[in-house]
């Protein structure tokens, strides 16, 4: 199991509200690690704090053993970290290819001059680019939708456009926020098998999910969050019988109060 | 029930009438003996403001009909757009068109010769405003700056330096106005939100202001260009031939390097910035640096019609960065479509030939030409928000509706 990703001490504050406090995880090469957790509980603004998208408080985020955290999002993608939006946030104007074409923005060498000459190297580049998008597409199973408008997919397509095109970019390690928001059953059956397929290639996956049966069946560890702290971690066995999780979940009972 | 609408519609029109009474329908005559006013009807006023508010209003009107029912009824490829790729995509086809478009300068009258110059100039701008508004979604509301900054530039370097070759007008232009652009855009691009918007119109009140005032740029009455750097006639070609032929293939030139950047990785990248700049930074696209390339290449294509308009016309004025001439430029791009190049280059031919024409036929009109560039800025919005060349986003939005 390589370590691919290690946050340390992870903390941000808005004003008062301490959304994330001292919040540490691993991530593993091929491993699914989901962090769970009532609202509110923090995840996104992690997944926030992780991608740079917010600067950290304090703590540490290291990728592949390299300082990500003070890094601009785009510096951070290029380090090989990518993700997902709990608010899907594809490109709706452009197609479902140029979308993950997108993704290999950092992927392909710099060459406006040649793009304006259309030399051979710039066409050979364009090319590959291509290419692999198609096969990521392919991947996703949207190679069929490959020409149609990001924004007239279906939504459990478009989620799948959304992982489609975060992995154009040669991702290390994968965040997912919500991969299965809203989706029915047989959608999140789906989603659950492209998420293990990309563990399988190596790719360390994070996953925020509220879907309790899609946590259970991909994780290979789970964390809990409550309040912006770290509350429990472990296998989705030891989560499950965990009484301060499900003290989080479900709220103390009486007699516990004593 | 359907009383109601109609007896709202009638107070709207009654109260119309009731504001736009002391300036349209009466007429306020002092009687200096006896010190009172005597108030009177006086619908000259009004007859007068509506014939040239209801031809507009027509215009207008006509124009978002025939893109709306183009729309609705025309070939359901998007033909302009389709042509344009075709254009844009053949360098043969490319030449040809340059060719045949030279070719009609042998035909046409000197005077047309030159309507079709400036109408070429103007699609240049287009199409450069269109780089930031239309592809990287950054509003701009003082490009006829850079327009100037172009003209100024090379008018300028003639002045100091006879011998240099008319050609050079364009790199001049391109990289004076890019670089002018790059040092506007980069306080303002780190931001988000539309502060492009107001620096730029800033930027451009500024530069008139400087432009009038400045002894080394004439002041009010502009530089002339020294008579061996203008455009200038060529064995049998004369000089309006010369210069309308010179337009085109520039035209062309610029059309076809941002049909390239577009269809390139930058150009995905532009747009991805536009659609969504949280998900494209995290797509590996460093934002900023992409919209001050955006901002810059945009400044630096409108220089070129700049410095060959100042090559062409002989001199330069400050009346080039005015507000009104970057409310024209950007007329041409929504009338045309945002974001549609076959769009801006067809904005630019209407508006820059309909109010001309017009003023030829019609002289009283050219005093409300802003009221005209209104009243088809809001037809547009209301009937066809997507341009005459609407881009195949809009299309999909009213098939999805159907």
């Amino acid at each position: 199991m390589t370590l691919v990703l290690k946050a340390t001490g992870v903390t941000k504050s808005f004003g008062g509200l301490k959304a994330v406090q001292n919040v540490s995880i691993e991530a593993h090469a091929g491993q699914v690690l989901s962090i769970i957790g009532p609202n509110g509980a923090g995840k996104t603004t992690f997944f926030n704090c992780l991608s740079g998208i917010y600067p950290l408080d304090s703590g540490t985020v290291e990728l592949a053993g390299k300082r990500i955290n003070g890094l601009a999002p785009h510096q951070v993608s290029r380090a090989g970290l990518s993700r997902s939006f709990q608010n899907i946030r594809l490109f709706p104007e452009m197609t479902v290819l140029q979308n993950v074409l997108v993704g290999r923005f950092s992927r392909s060498p710099r060459q406006i001059l040649a793009s304006v000459l259309r030399t051979r190297s710039w066409r050979r580049e364009e090319d590959k680019a291509l290419a692999r998008s198609k096969e990521l597409l392919e991947f996703a199973g949207l190679s069929a939708r490959a020409q149609a408008w990001a924004r007239a997919l279906p939504y459990g397509l478009q989620r799948r456009l959304e992982v489609a095109r975060a992995l154009a970019t040669d991702p290390k390690i994968l965040l997912l926020d919500e991969p299965g928001a809203g989706m029915n059953p047989q959608e999140i059956g789906e989603m659950m098998g492209l998420v293990k397929s990309i563990a399988n290639l190596g790719i360390a996956v994070v996953v925020i999910e509220h879907h309790m049966k899609l946590v259970m069946e991909i994780s290979d560890r789970i964390v809990v969050l409550d309040h912006g702290e770290h509350l429990a971690e472990g296998t989705p066995e030891e989560v499950r019988r965990n009484p301060r999780v499900v003290e989080a979940y479900l709220g103390r009972s009486e007699d516990q109060h004593g | 029930m359907s009383k109601s609408p109609l007896a709202t519609r009638l107070a709207v029109i009654a109260g119309l009438l009731v504001l736009t009474a002391p300036f349209l329908w009466t007429k306020l005559d002092p009687d200096f003996n006896t010190g009172f006013v005597s108030l009177s009807l006086a619908p000259s006023n009004a007859i007068q403001f509506l014939s040239v508010v209801l031809p507009a209003a027509v215009v207008g009107w006509l124009l978002a009909g025939i893109g709306f029912l183009w729309g609705r009824f025309g070939p359901t490829k998007p033909v302009i757009a389709t042509g344009s790729q075709k254009l844009f995509e053949s360098p043969r086809l490319l030449v040809a068109t340059c060719a045949v478009l030279a070719g009609f300068g042998f035909f046409m009258s000197a005077k047309f010769l030159s309507l079709g110059t400036f109408v070429c100039i103007h699609m240049m701008l287009a199409i450069g405003l269109n780089v930031t508004i239309g592809f990287t979604g950054l509003l701009v509301l003082g490009y006829a700056a850079f327009y100037a900054t172009g003209a100024y530039a090379f008018a300028l370097v003639a002045h100091a330096c006879p011998w240099f070759p008319t050609w050079a007008a364009l790199p001049v232009g391109f990289l004076v106005a890019a670089s002018t652009g790059f040092l506007v855009g980069l306080p303002c691009l780190r931001l988000r939100g539309d502060y492009l918007a107001i620096v730029t119109l800033g930027f451009a009140e500024a530069l008139r202001e400087l432009l009038r005032n400045l002894p080394q740029t004439g002041g009010d009455m502009g530089l002339l260009v020294p008579t061996s750097a203008r455009i200038q006639s060529l064995g049998p070609v004369g000089q309006a031939q010369a210069s309308w032929i010179a337009a085109v293939a520039v035209t062309l030139f610029v059309g076809l390097v941002i049909h390239r950047l577009y269809h390139s990785r930058i150009g995905r990248a532009w747009i991805a910035i536009r659609e969504d700049e949280t998900a494209a930074a995290m797509m590996g696209i460093p934002v900023v640096r992409l919209k001050l390339l955006a901002f810059s290449v945009s400044a630096g294509i409108a220089g070129v019609p700049g410095a060959f308009f100042a090559g062409f016309a002989g001199f330069v004025d400050p009346s080039t960065a005015t507000f009104e001439q970057s409310v024209l430029i950007l007329a041409m791009v929504i009338l045309g479509g945002i974001g549609s190049l076959p769009g801006s280059i067809l904005g630019a031919l209407v508006l820059y030939l309909v109010p001309t024409l017009l003023r030829d036929w019609f002289p009283a009109i050219s005093d409300y030409r802003l009221l005209f560039f209104g009243a088809i800025l809001v037809a547009m919005m209301l009937f066809r928000p997507q341009g005459l060349c609407g881009s195949p986003r809009h299309k999909l939005e009213l098939e999805g509706k159907s």
